[in-house]
């Protein structure tokens, strides 16, 4: 057997809780790759084993399994375990436990890892201290205060404490699974959006609606000053405990759930609304009570509630903390990378270091392009990022499949669909067209990073769509007091950029820096050139219960089957046959239904 | 036989747990779970 030239060839593998599977791998201190398993299994957040995901991860390497050294989970699957089967948060006994029973005890993930990677050591990290490490040694400080909110960790709901490069302190938390995460994942399922992970849909929501219903929701909980939140009912992050909790909700709250196929009504909006209103709330008083507790400048947020980037966006407006950074992938898809991170920096004993995320252009690139394409070609004049540029400002949607796959849910220019901001009805268009989603979904803005002040009321980097900002005041149009229904709400021409801000005037905003993101950079610049507006619609290439599309074959495949207009593969721009019909298209959509 | 053995085990751990540990109040509580990764 040939001796491996590398020293530690560490594999960070999460999704143990049952979703979002994933692996990252770091050789030698140096981060390689980290991908999804949902971009190979094609199942909108697979949770079994991330067979594929790791053996891209070690061919992005050029290693093999026998390579590999160390396997960091990033949950400890042991502790989980225990808590699922007695309902009791951890404590002194269960540590003793942890002691004496073997560490892998429960973890199916552990014996499908040991069958594939026969020469490494096993370790487990505390879920949370995983999301820490992601967020810190993907951030720009060097020491900050940290707010992990979740759904689940092993037995606690939140985190909190301090980290810097010498020492992570882990100082308080709020046990038990039934924490604000859970909140909003009864409410969401409760107003009929029950496929796993659509609390960012929710959240799309609430602009539309005010929050008619605090009063009414917040007779379902317990809380303190200091966000100390719990339901008063133990509910457990399964579907059926979930739909189980519905009648106590009815009982609670006065309100009936919505069925999924059932319209939103003004009562479903306004819920929505209240729940953010809630959710945002407590988010604000755990921050003040970390920043009064240790008194730092910077906060990570991170933690699946992390992704909610209105709240981070409030959490930034209110100052509690000079400066705020929430991961892109600070929910489970990026936990294997939090946890080989945290590996890493125990590994180096404290001494300081920042992982190169490389834009989170973390995973393979699209390989080759499809012969069926070739027909369809295009020939490009003037460069490539002219050409989609004048196409975009002709009011064409230009999807593209170019580098290495992002990591996380959020398109970043690698996988993604541009299309014209200021178009009337691409909004619409986009969503019901080419997403094949609800109509009221938003888009978000990618703005050249050096024009940001000109258009929104926030000058700080959004490198990964971290937070929402407001359109500045005097680029709004006057509203009329009230509309007749949530269509001519959507519908009213409220900007020039219409189908990237949203009702309300916020944008989910994506600041691009030509050193972060160049690619996507010169697309944007090429159509500020042209317009005068230095900001593309950017949004997931995928349709609606579909994962991103990872390679040029399945780019080709979602591409035949949409409105798209143009396909950029690689270095190549292709045109749409448009030769399916409606019905073609209904049937392909199909196999996504269950999951959109 | 070892797997009946395991089961009671089990059972019985899972029983004294429940027994004896109750749950803590709602709300931020000091974290005494160890802040390493080998912390267990």
């Amino acid at each position: 057997m040939s001796k491996s030239p590398h020293n530690a060839v560490v594999l960070g593998i999460g999704g143990l809780l049952g979703h979002d599977a994933n692996a990252a791998l770091i050789v030698d201190g140096r981060l390689i790759a980290s991908s999804q398993e949902e971009r190979y299994s094609r199942i909108k957040h697979d949770g079994t084993f991330p067979n594929h995901a790791i053996s891209d991860c070690l061919s992005m390497a050029g290693i093999g399994p026998r390579d590999v050294t160390g396997v960091v989970f990033a949950e400890k699957a042991l502790q989980s375990h225990l808590f699922d089967l007695t309902g009791r948060s951890g404590n002194s006994f269960t540590r003793l436990l942890g002691r004496i029973l073997p560490e892998n005890w429960g973890n199916l993930y552990g014996q499908h890892a040991r069958a594939l990677l026969p020469h490494a050591n096993f370790h487990h990290a505390w879920h949370h201290l995983s999301h820490v490490a992601g967020a810190f040694h993907t951030s720009p400080f060097e020491r900050a205060a940290f707010l992990c909110v979740d759904g689940k960790g092993e037995d606690y709901s939140a985190s909190a404490g301090v980290i810097d490069h010498g020492e992570l302190k882990l100082l308080w938390e709020q046990p038990y699974e039934n924490g604000l995460g859970m909140f909003y994942t009864l409410i969401t399922y409760f107003i009929g959006f029950v496929s796993f992970g659509s609390e960012y849909k929710v959240m799309g929501l609430a602009p539309y609606g005010e929050p008619r219903y605090v009063k009414e929701l917040s007779r379902l909980f317990t809380t303190d000053e200091h966000g100390g939140f719990r339901l008063k009912r133990e509910i457990r992050f399964t579907e059926q405990s979930l739909v189980n909790a519905f009648a106590w909700t009815v009982e609670l709250t006065g309100f009936r759930p919505r069925e999924k196929t059932e319209p939103l009504n003004q009562v479903h909006i306004d819920l929505a609304t209240s729940l953010q209103q809630i959710f945002e709330n407590e988010v604000l008083k755990m921050a003040r009570f970390l920043r009064a507790e240790t008194g730092e400048d910077n906060v990570l947020f991170c933690g699946g509630c992390a992704q909610n980037c209105v709240a981070a966006g409030k959490l930034r407006s209110q100052k509690i903390f000079t400066n705020v950074f929430n991961s892109p992938v600070g929910g489970d898809m990026g936990s294997g990378l939090g946890a080989s991170l945290l590996f890493e920096r125990e590994r180096r004993r404290g001494q300081p270091f920042k992982a190169d995320a490389r834009g989170f252009y973390l995973g393979s690139e699209p390989g080759p392009i499809p012969a069926d394409a070739r027909p369809w070609q295009l020939e490009v004049k003037g460069g490539l990022h002219n050409f989609v540029g004048e196409q975009l400002a002709t009011g064409k949607i230009v999807a593209v499949v170019r580098g290495g796959m992002e990591l996380g849910a959020r398109a970043l220019g690698a996988r993604s669909i541009f299309a014209d901001p200021r178009a009337p009805g691409m909004q619409s268009r986009l969503n019901l067209a080419v997403k094949f989603r609800e109509s009221f979904r938003p888009f978000a803005p990618a703005i050249l990073a050096e024009h940001t002040g000109e258009w929104f009321d926030s000058t700080t980097e959004s490198d990964y769509m971290n937070y929402t900002a407001y359109l500045r005041p005097e680029l709004r149009a006057t509203l009329p007091g009230s509309f007749a229904s949530l269509r001519e709400r959507l519908d009213f021409p409220r900007c020039s950029i219409p189908s990237v801000i949203h009702v309300d005037f916020s944008a989910r905003l994506q600041t691009i820096r030509p050193e972060v993101h160049p690619d996507f950079h010169k697309f944007i610049s090429a159509f500020h050139a042209i317009t005068g507006v230095p900001i593309l619609i950017n949004t997931s290439f995928n349709v609606a219960g579909q994962p991103i599309v990872r390679t040029a074959a399945e780019g080709w495949d979602c591409f035949v089957n949409t409105d798209i207009d143009l396909l950029v593969l690689n270095d190549e721009v292709f045109r749409n046959p448009f030769q399916k019909t409606r019905e073609e298209k209904l049937s392909w959509l199909k196999q996504f239904a269950k999951l959109a | 036989m070892v797997k009946a053995i395991r089961q009671a085990g089990l059972k019985i751990t899972v029983s004294l747990l429940k027994l004896l540990v109750r749950p803590p109040a709602a709300g931020w509580r000091r974290s005494t779970r160890p802040s390493t990764l080998h912390g267990r």
